[in-house]
């Protein structure tokens, strides 16, 4: 016979998970007890949003499931962002909270919320647990389903009384119907010959790679397949790093901030192969003049994805992995030498561009000397807007796993808190956590987490004093009415993470850029670098809203 | 038997569908069916449910108009495949299948109109489950243009006091070929 508590404790063992993010109160006094006995790494965090985002930081970085583990009540509310931001972005988090005694369910008890009934649309699945025989199935069952072929957050609410009730079902397995469901092989559907054959005979292909063919662990074989085949390959956000930069046959990013060339190449291809993507609307611009002159293939695990925006003619379902692993027997080497031509063509004349200046720093270049010296290998995470994208632009990634950024839901707050969970999960490598002013004050209070455990995060905080994308699109399409975009006051950021006992230091001249970067990256223990930037910067290029993947605005327009 | 084929030739009955969706019967199940339906936006007509012979499933008949395209079904069913409870998803075509729904009607009128009222609710096939002087508890269960036509007679004439209806559940025909665009 054991309890609740005990059979969690027990499952976290059982499937090796040796660190845990959360924050306590009354409703998980019982599991934090037992937590506390059994020796198991807990992350105490200072907001439950910094514990559920530093859970996908861990994640997203180790491709583990990231554990966060929170109270009833507002404890549980807390999580509601980072949970509609790892089912957006697909990232695998088991969110256990506590909740009221089963006989206080329902009676507004104190500190009491359905979250159960509010995570239904923001989880992939989730759990009220009101009998203890089955909280170790459900245990199971979520870390099973959380994993399996589209990652995403299983909700777990165990109510105090269920923490401490005694059961004697204390093993995990899960029912027939998810055994049947989650851990069957993935079949694939689709004719993959027919694909491959159409990859032969194109004369213009373009691999359109996605967050998918980072969580398949795709990056080796798509690599192998697209050299096989001398085929151009194109990211997004999400697929950063799914493809070295470096590599001769990448054209970097496309999208609403992508560059020029690789938007080109998407509207001349005759034929684009979406590899673990899904057609967003940040990728596309206006859809129905996206890719019309090309055959369409899709290669996804989800076929929810499959069609969802796009006629696919070569639809394909099932792990990209494996399907790119079939796929490489099935291709020929194709010089296409006409297609190259003209894409290393636009790639020369439409680099990215800013312009440099001698006194003030420009965040891209800033970026650019960071990408140097750490030789385009430490793990970056971003929070949102222009140094997301900027950091998407100028820092050539090369492995997956090293851009953490919140792409689906656009979560600012979200990149400090991941990269705390990133350094957890990736000890050994340099992890910097890039946010503008604004972004970094939503979960500021993550620095006494950072102080605490001594975690090694090299913090950049890029302050140009304004809400930067917003100011962007109010100076673009609003008459530069700078409506509540202008942080006319922002603490200092220096004496911030001082009072924080971390070592900060401000850089504000072009000339102190390298000493900042320096003091940044000394080894062994957290800085912060306030970056003071114009604030008139703009993110280039830019395809504005409701205009066509083709018809970008560039920094000389 | 007898049963009733909805109008082929009806436009508006042309462009609606059955979703017969069989889900494990777990507290919530509902909550995310319905979720779904609503932060896609799909509306649904007519919805019922109901355990099958072994209690741990139950069906859930989901009457929904697809007005613009066939497409939405099937992006429809594929993101209900995605729901961790559903077991299997069946579609038709409404036009294609029986349909029946259960209305109880209690309705008042004056004592001398009984012979009436008796003989308007045999036309439509009703049944009178309970009776006084001047009420009488009307039980239909018939294609829904039907029960429908029903209470627009009784009101017309009678007054209804209470009424509760069921959704709509339906089977395809068995001589017309299976048309679904998906099954499980």
């Amino acid at each position: 016979m054991k309890t609740g508590s005990e059979i969690f404790i027990d499952f976290l063992r059982h499937r090796d998970i040796d660190l845990v993010f959360g924050y306590p109160g009354g409703a998980i006094l019982p599991i934090y007890d037992a937590v506390f006995r059994s020796g198991i790494r807990h992350i105490l965090v200072r907001h439950e949003q910094g514990a559920i985002h530093a859970a996908e930081g861990y994640a997203k970085a180790t491709g583990k499931i990231g554990v966060v583990i929170v109270t009833s009540g507002p404890g549980a509310t807390n999580l509601v962002t980072g949970l509609a931001d790892a089912k957006m972005d697909s990232v695998p988090i088991m969110a256990i909270t506590g909740q009221v005694p089963t006989h206080l369910i329902g009676t507004d008890a104190f500190q009491e919320a359905d979250i159960y009934g509010i995570s239904i649309p923001i989880t992939k699945y989730n759990y009220l647990v009101k009998d203890v025989d089955e909280l170790a199935s459900t245990l199971e069952e979520s870390y099973v389903i959380a994993l399996s072929g589209r990652p995403g957050p299983v909700l777990i609410d165990i109510p105090k009384d269920v923490q401490n009730a005694k059961t004697s079902n204390t093993s995990f397995v899960v029912s027939e119907h998810i055994k049947k469901r989650f851990q069957s092989e993935i079949p694939i559907e689709g004719n993959i010959e027919a694909l491959a054959q159409a990859i032969n005979q194109a004369e213009r292909p373009l691999f359109y790679v996605g967050g998918g063919a980072i969580h398949s662990g795709a990056h080796v074989a798509l690599r192998k397949v697209a050299e096989k085949a001398h085929i151009p390959v194109v990211m997004t956000l999400m697929g950063l790093g799914s493809f070295p930069q470096d590599h001769p046959l990448s054209f970097g990013m496309l999208g609403m901030h992508g560059s020029k060339y690789a938007n080109y190449s998407v509207s001349s291809c005759d034929l684009l192969v979406c590899l673990g993507a899904r057609f967003d609307d940040r990728v596309t611009g206006k859809l129905d003049a996206f890719a019309k002159q090309c055959k369409i293939a899709q290669v996804d695990v989800d076929p929810a994805e499959i069609g969802k925006l796009v006629q696919i003619d070569y639809p394909i379902r099932g792990n990209l992995k494996r399907v790119l692993e079939l796929i490489l027997d099935l291709v020929e080497y194709n010089e296409r030498e006409k297609w190259f031509e003209q894409l290393y063509e636009w790639k020369e004349k439409f680099p990215y561009k800013y312009y440099k200046d001698e006194k003030v720093i420009k965040p891209q270049h800033f970026l650019e000397v960071l990408d140097k010296k750490t030789q385009g290998r430490a793990i970056l995470t971003t929070e949102v807007g222009q140094h997301q994208m900027w950091s998407a632009q100028y820092y050539g990634f090369l492995e997956p796993r090293t851009f953490l950024s919140s792409g689906g839901l656009g979560t600012m707050g979200f990149g400090f808190p991941a990269a705390i969970g990133a350094k957890l999960g990736c000890p050994e490598r340099i992890v910097v956590s890039i946010a503008g002013d604004g972004s970094f004050q939503m979960n500021v209070q993550e620095l006494a987490t950072v102080s605490m455990y001594q975690i090694d995060v090299k913090i950049v905080v890029i302050n140009n004093g304004f809400l930067g994308m917003v100011r962007q699109w109010q100076e673009m399409f609003f008459g530069s009415n700078f409506s509540h975009s202008d942080f006319t006051y922002n603490p200092d950021f220096v004496l911030l993470g001082r009072s924080y006992g971390i070592d900060s230091m401000r850089i504000t001249q072009e000339n102190e850029v390298e000493k900042g970067m320096d003091f940044l990256l000394q080894k062994g223990k957290a800085c912060l670098l306030e970056v003071v930037v114009p604030e008139n910067e703009n993110v280039f290029p830019m395809i504005p809203a409701g205009a066509a993947i083709h018809e970008m605005i560039d920094i000389d327009d | 038997m007898q049963y009733y084929v909805i109008g082929k030739k009806d436009k508006k009955t042309r462009m609606k569908h059955s979703i017969l969706l069989k889900v494990r019967n777990r507290p919530g199940v509902m909550a995310h069916v319905v979720g779904l339906f609503s932060r896609r936006s799909y509306n649904i007509e007519s919805i019922a449910v109901g355990t099958l012979a072994d209690p741990k499933e139950s069906i859930i008949t989901i009457i929904v108009d697809d007005q613009e395209d066939v497409q939405n079904i099937k992006r429809l069913d594929t993101q209900l495949k995605k729901l961790v409870d559903v077991i299997s998803i069946r579609d038709f075509r409404y036009n294609e299948s029986l349909s029946r729904e259960l209305a109880l009607i209690l309705i008042e009128f004056e004592p001398s109109k009984l012979k009436e009222v008796i003989d308007m609710v045999q036309a439509f096939g009703a049944k009178i489950e309970d009776m006084s002087e001047n009420n009488i508890l009307i039980d239909i269960s018939a294609a829904s243009r039907k029960v429908h036509s029903l209470i627009r007679s009784l009101s017309r004439k009678y007054n209804i006091v209470e009424m509760a209806r069921t959704g709509e559940v339906s089977l395809p025909l068995i001589q017309l070929p299976e048309k679904s665009l998906s099954s499980k």
